[in-house]
């Protein structure tokens, strides 16, 4: 006699991959991509700022790549090949009161201060736009046809070339406006004090924002940032690439112009502004003071950068091929997909 | 001024080192901390639907002698280092007892019946009174190893199907 063997319904295996897993995850992604990119920059370093912004980026970007990855493909990963268990570390913080308030200060810590140095000032800075009426003026169209012809052979430019405006203020104001159509506005007041040498380094070094990606990049980068808005290593990096911009714009345009001393001129001139307001309040004259110190220390450091290196070395990094950073992305996917 | 800049092999070489160096002190962390990854080997399980799709695609009788209960008594899975399952039926006059098992996967085989295994060996060492078979049933290499007469499970092994 034939029977037929009933056979149950398998159970569904799903994926698991919390939200507590996705945390920590992404930090300890983002953490060792910091680490190893800093290690480059001291072991093989000096390298450019440009390069040194670029990798910091992908210390935002690929953590979030390879985790939107690990969504999809994450029950096919076998554990064997994994560097860094995330499964094992996330039971041992979860077995560990003191390792998980640890965490939980990290993580807490790092949505803090996104959200009190980062999300609020860029909603009033953006409310707190230089107001004023701007001009086209002969001298900065003069200048930027200079500078744009200096930028050939460094960079192409994947847009327009931006208008440049004289903008009429008492402010020494240089500053990239607008997102898709990009706007570089020099105050009549810095205006005043450059000449034409520092005019030209100041345009190239507005025009090396718009060739790194200008406004459009910070902002998309921005947001992938605070996406990881627990992440402790998207807040070092997301400033450091802040920074880092600066100084590799610096570098550009120094290239460009031939230049750096004309720079570092400018610069110190833009810097002459923050005088602290008359009958403020103890805090705030306390905060504009230490915003002051910081503003200064900074511009010091980008100045010695220009002054302490040579031209030719700023066009060499300048006119870069792109391997180094391709090797670099793939190498950090690599590192950041055995933590899982 | 002297360049400061390091020559790109140099740079090259340098990167490597360092990235090798981080992700060995990763790879000794974690190792340190958890202990290297052992393979839990074959693992129980209660029912049928414990077998997780890792362990391989498996087959079952689409036939069976009113002799054999179902579903089997002894469920047997594993996921490395080769995937396999083994499915363990008793008979109703002896259910303190295997009569015939159904599997796939190399060796070892589950402690259970591990005094098996020389059937698989070979057929001719089996222990007396069992019997051998193996089919391969849409590309899955199954064997039947039981003590039930030799031309119900010939039937048995004929009319397994494929889970779908």
């Amino acid at each position: 006699m034939q029977r037929h063997c009933e056979v149950a319904p398998e159970a569904a295996v799903v994926p698991t991959f919390s939200l507590m897993e996705f945390v920590l995850t992404n930090v300890l992604q983002g953490l060792v991509a910091l680490v190893w990119v800093s290690g480059l920059q001291r072991v093989a370093g000096p390298l450019s700022a440009a390069f040194r912004a670029a990798s910091l980026e992908m210390v935002l970007v690929v953590p979030l790549f390879a985790s939107v990855a690990r969504l999809f493909f994450g029950t096919q990963m076998q554990p064997e090949s994994a560097l860094v268990r995330v499964q094992a570390w996330l039971a041992r913080m979860l077995n560990s009161e003191a390792f998980l308030a640890a965490f939980v200060v990290l993580v807490a810590g790092s949505a803090l201060i996104f959200l009190l140095q980062e999300a609020i000032p860029v909603w009033k800075r953006a409310r707190a736009l230089p107001r004023g009426e701007a001009f086209r003026d002969q001298r900065l169209e003069q200048a930027l046809e200079r500078v744009i012809a200096g930028f050939q052979g460094y960079r192409r430019w994947r847009g327009r070339v931006p208008y440049v405006f004289r903008l009429e203020s008492s402010e020494s104001i240089a500053s990239l406006h607008g997102i898709l159509t990009p706007r570089i506005l020099i105050s009549s007041a810095l205006m005043s004090k450059l000449d034409d040498q520092e005019l030209d380094a100041v345009l190239a070094h507005e025009l090396a924002h718009v060739a790194f990606g200008g406004n459009p990049r910070t902002i998309l980068l921005w947001a992938v940032r605070a996406i990881q808005v627990l992440n402790p290593a998207a807040l070092i990096a997301f400033r450091g690439i802040l920074e880092l911009r600066e100084r590799a714009c610096d570098e550009l345009a120094a290239a460009v112009t031939g230049r750096p001393a004309a720079l570092a001129s400018a610069l110190l001139k833009v810097q002459e502004r923050g005088a602290v307001q008359k009958g403020a309040r103890a805090f705030q004259r306390a905060r504009a003071e230490v915003s002051r110190k910081i503003a200064i220390e900074t511009t010091r450091g980008r100045v010695r950068a220009l002054l302490d290196t040579p031209v030719e070395e700023l066009r060499s990094s300048a006119s870069r091929s792109r391997f180094p950073r391709l090797a670099t992305f793939i190498m950090m996917l690599l590192i950041l997909w055995g933590i899982r | 001024m002297r360049s400061r800049v390091k020559g790109p092999w140099l740079r090259l070489l340098l990167a490597t080192i360092w990235t090798g160096a981080m992700v060995s002190f990763l790879l000794v962390v974690d190792r340190g901390f958890f202990g290297p990854i052992e393979h839990p080997g074959w693992l129980r399980a209660a029912s049928l639907a414990e077998i997780p799709s890792s362990a391989g695609k498996r087959v079952f009788p689409a036939y069976l002698p009113e002799t054999l209960r179902w579903p089997p008594e002894r469920i047997f899975h594993r996921e490395k280092p080769v995937p396999g399952w083994w499915v363990g039926l008793v008979s109703n006059e002896k259910p303190e007892e295997v009569a015939l098992w159904v599997g796939s996967g190399s060796e070892p085989l589950p402690e259970e019946f591990a005094y098996l295994r020389e059937c698989l060996r070979d057929r001719a060492r089996c222990p007396e009174g069992w019997h051998v078979f193996s089919s391969n049933i849409e590309g899955i290499p199954v064997f039947l190893i039981t003590r039930i007469d030799p031309a119900s499970a010939a039937q048995i092994l004929t009319e397994l199907k494929p889970e779908t």
